[in-house]
């Protein structure tokens, strides 16, 4: 008699805690229909016409000549290559940054809060703030860098030019590359302690400590790290636009062309949307396979909790 | 991990140091540079004029000020309504259970995989064709849809939550909406801390949304500030540095007033089980 009671509460209290999930995941749903995925797919739609903004009423169906001309289009592809190039520089130079850093920011020493804070700070800033700011040190004529590199008895470079901005844009990357170092940190402090300590009385060094413990357990953040920094960098569009220095309005050097900015040129310029949502697409495949190399090759890496 | 030898110590805090002088530097340059009179040359590494009138042009060479309000009206939408959503799926998919449940979490997760610009750009050319751009609505529609991140985050720090805290308060009588309202958010301090700076952080500074959406009248802060650097002064339009880069230092104060608030939760709040992979 007893459990039959108390069954009966369990059931309306599952009942509650399904109809509460429901209620709560309603509009979510509802928005993820309508808002993401409908767009979505109505722009796979769109990239197989020559829609231009004002056609819609007789669109045309042309096939697969949109991702045809991805394919033959030089820019797309030189933009893609760019692209490319400085995510395989920085992307690797970020996450020794931030590990490196993460190791000596975990230390229990005086002061490591406010020093954590200032590493991070940079990448709080607003994107186009760091922009601004670098271009004004990247200035030939009394930019600070050249400065230092004229006081430094070296010939100072035209950083926004042809031939260096690709650095220049590194540089101003990497600056504001701290954001995930409070991720490591966290890995590197839920280590317990007598991990540590066993590993120094079995006559561990601090290399062999960082090697074969800080970095194994960390390998999640680091996974997490680069994938987001896979996806980032091959939308990168703001930082290069703004590292130019001349606004949003204008189209950047050949060295700070990306694919985005190749594919917002298409859509808003020249209102070929077609063309920029094949474009799109054709980035979003290889953003997918990137994930899916990565989630292969992390099987390799990644170290599991179990 | 901690060294145990007095020379190394020091070659630590060297490099601590010179990091932070890295980060800060070009903070100070923007600043002396920011004081010189608008026709010189650069300031190197100290101030060379103490003109704070640059800042006033930065406020009164644009319509600072409006700008601002649109700012505070995209911030008020997506702030506020973005934690809330954030909150609730991140609860629900945490500690509810109803089936569809792992399809839902798949789906937030695969948002998060599905780079912004891929629905953004069909997005805007659905809206523009349906007339309902320049409005604040695209905004409201991203608030409650809530950002795949931010989901996460909740989903995983909630989880975090003892269910035994949750029965205990079943027991004593707590319906369902009591159980977030009187156990879990007050349980949640870090954690609405953390999902406000993002939220905040990330609206101020997005330029690509207003870009997208809004007409030049209707730009928030950030937009108007930097679609064009150049300024109408005594008369011609010129790129006037010094105040662009008064400008530059008066968008980033909102961001580290909102970082020093959020700060101790930022630094040490995603370390008690945020995220954890």
């Amino acid at each position: 008699m007893r459990w039959k009671k108390n069954k009966k509460k369990t059931f309306s209290l599952t009942k509650n805690k399904r109809r509460t999930f429901y209620i709560i995941m309603t509009p979510f749903i509802v928005l993820f229909l309508a808002y993401r995925l409908f767009p979505m797919a109505w722009g796979v739609y769109i990239s197989f016409t020559n829609y231009s903004g004002f056609n819609m009423d007789n669109l045309k169906f042309v096939g697969l000549d949109n991702y045809i001309h991805v394919f033959t289009d030089k820019e797309a592809f030189g933009s893609l290559g760019r692209t490319l190039l400085i995510g395989v520089v920085v992307i690797p130079l970020t996450i020794i940054t931030c590990n490196t850093m993460a190791i000596l920011l975990s230390m229990k020493n005086k002061g490591v809060g406010l020093f954590r804070t200032l590493f991070y700070i940079p990448s709080i800033i607003p994107a186009v703030a760091v922009g601004t700011m670098w271009n004004g040190m990247f200035l030939r004529d009394g930019g600070v860098i050249n400065e230092i590199i004229k006081a430094l008895g070296g010939e100072p470079v035209n950083w926004l030019g042809f031939d260096y901005a690709f650095y220049a844009l590194v540089i101003m990357m990497l600056w504001g590359a701290g954001g995930s170092v409070l991720n490591n940190i966290a890995a590197i402090k839920n280590i317990p302690q007598d991990v540590f300590e066993a590993a120094r009385l079995d006559g561990a060094g601090n290399w062999k400590l960082v090697t074969k413990i800080i970095l194994p357990l960390s390998s999640t953040m680091n996974y997490m790290a680069l994938v987001t920094g896979i996806i980032s960098s091959l939308q990168l569009f703001s930082q290069p636009i703004m590292l130019s220095g001349t606004g949003m309005s204008t189209v950047p050097i050949r060295p700070l062309y990306t694919y985005m900015v190749h594919t917002y040129q298409q859509i808003f310029t020249k209102l070929r949307f077609g063309y920029g949502l094949a474009l799109t697409f054709v980035l979003f495949v290889i953003m997918v396979g990137a994930t899916q190399l990565n989630e292969w090759a992390s099987k390799k890496w990644v170290h599991v909790d179990e | 991990m901690e060294l145990r030898n007095k020379a190394s110590k020091i070659i630590v805090y060297v490099v601590y140091i010179l990091v932070g002088l890295v980060a800060l530097f070009p903070i100070y340059y923007t600043f002396i540079n920011s004081i010189r009179d608008v026709y010189s040359t650069p300031a190197i590494l100290t101030p060379k004029d103490y003109q704070w009138i640059n800042f006033k042009y930065a406020v009164t060479l644009v319509p600072f000020f409006k700008y601002l309000k649109n700012s505070f009206i995209i911030l008020a939408i997506s702030v506020p309504f973005g934690t809330l959503f954030s909150f609730l799926y991140g609860y629900a998919l945490a500690k509810l259970e109803a089936p569809g449940k792992n399809l839902l979490f798949f789906l937030v997760l695969s948002t998060m995989m599905i780079p912004s610009f891929a629905t953004q750009i069909p997005q805007y050319i659905m809206f523009s064709k349906m007339g309902i751009t320049n409005t604040f609505l695209i905004w409201v529609f991203e608030a409650i849809a809530g950002s795949a991140y931010q989901i996460f985050l909740c989903r995983q720090y909630l989880s975090s939550l003892p269910n035994s805290l949750l029965e205990a308060a079943t027991i004593d009588g707590c319906s369902e909406a009591q159980l977030i309202t009187r156990i879990a958010l007050p349980l949640s301090k870090s954690l609405i801390a953390i999902v406000v700076f993002n939220l905040f952080n990330f609206n101020w500074g997005d330029y690509m949304m207003p870009y997208m959406y809004l007409s030049k009248e209707k730009f928030p802060l950030i937009m108007a500030l930097f679609s064009s650097f150049d300024y109408v002064f005594e008369g011609t339009s010129t790129k006037l540095v010094p105040v662009v880069n008064a400008a530059t230092l008066l968008v980033m104060i909102p961001v580290f007033i909102v970082f020093f608030c959020c700060q101790k939760q930022l630094v040490e709040g995603i370390t008690a089980g945020g995220v954890k992979g």
